[in-house]
């Protein structure tokens, strides 16, 4: 029999792989907490007392294994290898229902530390006759501190950036397995047992590689719980986080968490946004829509055979795609992407604005809220400003501008802002169920009135009655003075992260 | 159990150990691709050579000679400056520049991310009593009106964008410089005390009605009450008014380094105070401490002084010598160092917009005698391209983002003033000016380490608040500036041998920032208008 690796020195190495393991299943405990608790000094420090302490505990209980050490040794090699490579797939599937959280995390790193903690003392007693006492707490130690520093190198600087967390701890649960694997093969002359060990290691490792494979899955259905109806798709763009849900009653897009529309209701938000800012159309109409990439105002327009070209500006590429290939969402917008008359640009529409010469009569701008900087710039004087250049004599804007009841200071920023720069403006606001109180500016360089008879086309919501309602402000949602938004103040994000803070 | 098998298995062991352990060294940490610019010190050094300066400035027969009524030397911002003026007047004039373009501390370079500053990179709002830098900025529709009350109009495009300014402390991005986090009870009330004390001195009128501090200092009241403040050291004026607080004083001592690359014990205390008092910018859509700032920096500024007047610029030039002759005209040496050719220029007048440690050397004694004992730091700047790196928690990324007791200045995001919504890479400038040492040491320093040293230092110091910045950065460009700028330090200031320098003679004429003593672009521009005036009364007498 001509084996290549000798039992102890298998034995050794084994130290040296569950030394590695332990301490990686350690740190994504410690990072996946401070992920999601933050505070990353607190939750570090509790979780590395925790596992060293539960190693004590591991080591004091191997008293209490007097026989089968090595049979015993596998077995536990088996299940450090199992629960460690769920442990980061469980803590984020399992961190929705948040009341437990900390409990389950420090009871996971807890038994983690236990087994880990088990498994020297055990190893040291089976080897205790292969070599001399002086040797051997020499080499297993040796061992031991070796895998430790290669963990803690390891982890930062390939692991975490190259695999991330949850392919990581597969990987070394994986790797702690196909150890015991090799162990039962090893020691397979010993009995019975160890071959039937050995199968459960072969059945463990194929779930551990199946959960690796996998692990994409995992992390989509973790982001599935963060929602209250079924994911049905997920994508990250450049710019954004793109998440569609589904249930039996309404389809909703959320970007970047925030929810964008649902089919329920959005044909309140894109009536009230599109139709009285396109009544009295001159003929061979031209129309703008800056953002909006989900083609559902572009759908509204097209209701008005006066338009004769609509330009779509959406800086997101991934979005208006989206919108144009998945057959349910091209069937709320009915294919308008596809009309002829429309055209799609997918750039920054800041940047398309400072190049544009063109002249439009209506232009619609569905921006998401401004949430943040970046965003911010967009409803900014300066922008409206430049936004005058693509403007004649008598054409019309339209702005979402966030709820006039919830953010009522950010709503009339947005007023105050194109007023700033002599645009006549007419706020008006309508009730969207999934959003609340919604609020819209429309405005133009001549003075303005609202359309109070009636649409001249279709429609699923607007009545005239609705219409004689809209451009009325009650108390709660009356004019408040602000600061006009600039680039130099962003006034606008600093408000609206005041007013919404209450909702975050 | 042989003992074969266990050596054995402890090679593969240890050849395991030794791969991971290269593998992680060579693997993650990539190679982040760092190029040092040169910043023309090679040739400058020759200047420390006076045996070769004299032989480079010997007429050959294969020696160039030209004539030019008026000669500038120097095409940093008073050279510039002084350059519009003339043209603006139909003076003949030619400018000889060393470097391959003209800006001096206000260049800036690009690449495929962004354009980005290599040295200045903002003008403050004006004051209303420079009304040829407001025509200046008219012209280049920066200023695009006047309000009703005659406050200029500043162009949106170029006012620095919110959020502006923001401070790494106790791991946590606050908003603004001044340090506010963890502060106890007294540091606040330092603060406070200094921004009353410092609000009093920008208040100030002199005995002669003038103000106490302004911009230029030329301006500046002679009132000896604010005059002695000069003869002390910024830190000593600190002590004697009992501001202790180590937040403020790591603030002031950031400042002085931000604007005059000292630091609080080589800062005169009227410098220092100036820095706080002298700015009172007038806007009618701007608030007076804001500031005008383009991804490329002062190079926008460099753009517009030059871009009527490049037909009269040469660069590559080295000038070795200025001398007089007994026709009372000048010849001035210089080397075309593109081509290697040696040419002479007679003038009647010459602008000496050159440092002074350049003209210590260059020009003849009969001409400069002066001892200024000026002192100038040098500067680190690093331009880093990078993916947006990590940020964690408190205020998003700002213009000017700076690491609380940090060496270095922090940076400034290059590419704040894009209207983009979302960039998937960006441009850093990281600027670290010496103050430890005497600047012949510091320069010593930096002119010995390696580009890879180098860099090491602006990963390292960056690294406190940005952990995943090696994972992030695509490259670094380099630039040391050995004489950075001119340091205020007590008694410099207002040093009489300058004032002889300033007042002409015989057609020779100074124009250059380290003149007033403090390295702004305000400075620089005054100085270039004064002696450009000079030259246009001596022209038309």
């Amino acid at each position: 029999m001509a084996k290549k690796v000798s039992t102890p020195n298998l034995l050794l190495f084994s130290v040296f792989v569950v030394a590695t393991c332990g301490l990686i299943y350690e740190l994504i405990a410690g990072t996946l907490a401070s992920y999601l608790l933050g505070d990353s000094v607190t939750q570090f420090s509790i979780i590395i007392g925790v596992y060293l302490f539960s190693m004590g505990i591991g080591s004091w209980l191997s008293k209490f294994f007097t026989t089968n050490l090595l049979s015993w040794f596998v077995q536990i090699e088996i299940l450090v290898g199992l629960i460690g490579g769920f442990s980061s797939s469980l803590l984020f599937v399992l961190f929705e229902f948040a009341a437990s959280f900390q409990l389950l995390l420090y009871g996971l790193v807890m038994l983690t530390g236990i087994l880990v903690g088990l498994e020297i003392p055990l190893i040291m007693r089976i080897l205790k006759d292969e070599f001399d006492f002086t040797d051997l707490v020499s080499k297993v130690f040796t061992f031991d501190y070796i895998g430790a520093l290669l963990a803690s190198l390891v982890f930062p600087l390939v692991l975490v950036p190259y695999l991330g967390l949850v392919k990581t701890s597969f990987l070394f649960g994986i790797l702690n397995v196909s150890v015991a694997i090799a162990l039962c093969i090893q020691l397979d002359y010993l009995g019975k047992w160890f071959s039937v060990l050995k199968k459960i290691g072969i059945a463990t490792l194929i779930i551990l590689l199946a959960g690796f494979v996998l692990s994409e899955n995992i992390m989509r259905f973790s982001e599935s719980l963060s929602y209250s109806e079924p994911v049905i798709f997920s994508k990250s763009s450049a710019y954004q986080r793109i998440v569609l849900t589904k249930n039996k009653k309404e389809l909703r897009l959320y970007l970047n968490g925030n929810l964008q529309f649902s089919s329920a209701d959005e044909y309140r938000y894109h009536e009230a946004l599109v139709h009285p800012v396109m009544q009295g159309l001159p003929k061979q109409a031209k129309i703008l829509v800056l953002g909006g990439g989900d083609g559902l105002a572009v759908r509204e327009i097209l209701k008005y055979p006066e338009v004769s070209e609509i330009q779509l500006v959406d800086l997101d590429e991934a979005v208006t795609q989206l919108f144009k290939t998945n057959s349910l969402l091209t069937s709320l917008n009915q294919k308008s992407l596809f009309d002829p008359k429309v055209n799609v640009n997918n750039v920054d529409a800041f940047q398309w604005l400072k190049t544009n010469t063109k002249k439009y009569d209506v232009i619609i701008i569905d921006f998401p809220d401004p949430s943040n900087f970046s965003v911010g710039k967009l409803y900014t004087q300066t922008f409206y400003r430049l936004l005058l250049h693509s403007m004649h004599e008598s054409s019309k804007v339209v702005v979402q501008s966030t709820s006039p009841l919830v953010a009522p200071k950010s709503f009339w920023c947005v007023n105050q802002t194109m007023n700033s720069v002599g645009l006549n403006t007419l706020p008006y606001h309508t009730f969207v169920p999934s959003f609340g109180e919604w609020g819209f500016i429309m405005a133009a360089l001549n003075p303005i009135q609202f359309p109070h008879e009636s649409i001249s086309v279709q429609t699923k919501y607007l009545t005239a009655g609705t219409l004689r309602t809209m451009d009325h402000f009650p108390k709660d949602m009356a004019f408040v003075q602000t600061d006009v938004n600039k680039l130099n103040n962003q006034m606008l994000v600093h408000y609206f992260e005041k007013e919404w803070a209450i909702y975050q | 159990m042989g003992q074969l098998n266990r050596k054995r298995f402890l090679q593969i062991g240890a050849g395991a150990f030794v791969s991971a352990a290269a593998a992680i060294w060579l693997w993650p940490t990539k190679h982040i691709p760092v190029f040092l610019h040169d910043s023309f010190s090679a040739i400058a050094h020759l200047l420390r050579d006076p045996k070769k300066l004299s032989e480079i400035s010997e007429v050959t027969k294969d020696t160039q000679l030209h004539e030019i009524d008026v000669l500038i030397i120097g095409g940093g911002i008073s050279g510039l400056t002084a350059a519009r003026k003339l043209h603006q007047n139909n003076i003949p004039f030619q400018l000889l520049e060393l470097g391959n373009k003209v800006g001096g501390n206000a260049v800036g370079g690009s690449n495929d991310i962004s354009e980005y500053p290599w040295g200045a990179h903002y003008l403050p709002i004006p004051n209303l009593l420079q009304p040829e830098l407001l025509k200046f900025l008219e012209e280049h529709k920066i200023i695009v009106g006047y309000d009703d009350l005659g406050k200029p109009i500043y162009n949106d495009y170029y006012l620095c964008s919110d959020p502006e300014e923001r401070l790494y402390i106790h791991h946590y991005w606050q908003e603004g410089l001044i340090p506010d986090l963890g502060m106890k009870e007294n540091d606040h009330s330092d603060i406070q005390r200094f921004l009353s004390l410092v609000q009093h001195y920008k208040m100030a009128i002199g005995s002669d009605r003038k103000q106490a501090f302004c911009i230029p200092i030329a301006y500046c009241s002679k009132d000896e009450e604010y005059r002695k403040l000069e003869a002390i050291t910024f830190e000593n004026w600190l002590t004697e008014q009992r501001l202790e607080s180590t937040y403020l004083l790591w603030y002031l001592n950031y400042c002085c380094k931000d604007d005059y690359g000292t630091s609080l014990k080589n800062t005169s205390a009227w410098a220092g105070i100036h820095y706080f008092a002298a700015r009172k910018g007038v806007a009618s859509n701007a608030g007076e401490d804001d500031v005008l700032t383009w991804p490329e920096g002062n190079q926008f500024l460099v753009h517009a002084l030059q871009n009527r007047i490049n037909q009269n610029i040469q660069t590559n030039a080295f000038v070795s010598k200025v001398s007089q002759m007994p026709d009372k005209r000048f010849s001035v040496y210089y080397t075309q160092t593109d081509n290697n050719t040696s040419h002479v220029v007679l003038c009647k007048q010459v602008l000496m917009a050159t440092p002074q440690f350049v003209n210590q050397k260059i020009l003849s004694t009969d001409l400069y005698s002066s001892k200024l004992n000026l002192l100038y730091s040098p500067w680190l700047v690093a331009n880093i391209s990078t993916m947006p790196l990590s940020e964690s928690n408190g205020v998003a990324l700002s213009w000017d983002n700076v690491i609380f007791n940090s060496e270095s200045l922090g940076y400034v995001n290059a590419c704040h003033q894009q209207l983009k919504s979302s960039l998937p890479k960006l441009v850093l400038t990281y600027y670290l000016p010496f103050t430890q040492n005497e600047p012949k040491e510091d320069r010593k320093f930096l002119f010995n380490k390696t580009v890879e040293e180098l860099k090491e230092i602006v990963l390292s110091d960056l690294e406190k608040a940005h952990k995943d910045i090696r994972l992030k950065v695509i490259q670094i460009d380099l630039k040391i500036w050995g004489h950075a700028m001119v340091g205020p330090r007590p008694n410099t200031l207002f040093n009489p041998n300058k004032q002889k320098l300033l007042e002409a003679k015989n057609g020779l004429h100074f124009a250059h920032s380290d003149l007033s003593g403090i390295s702004i672009f305000e400075e620089a521009f005054y100085q270039g208008n004064r002696a450009a005036d000079e030259i246009i009364k001596t022209w038309k007498a």
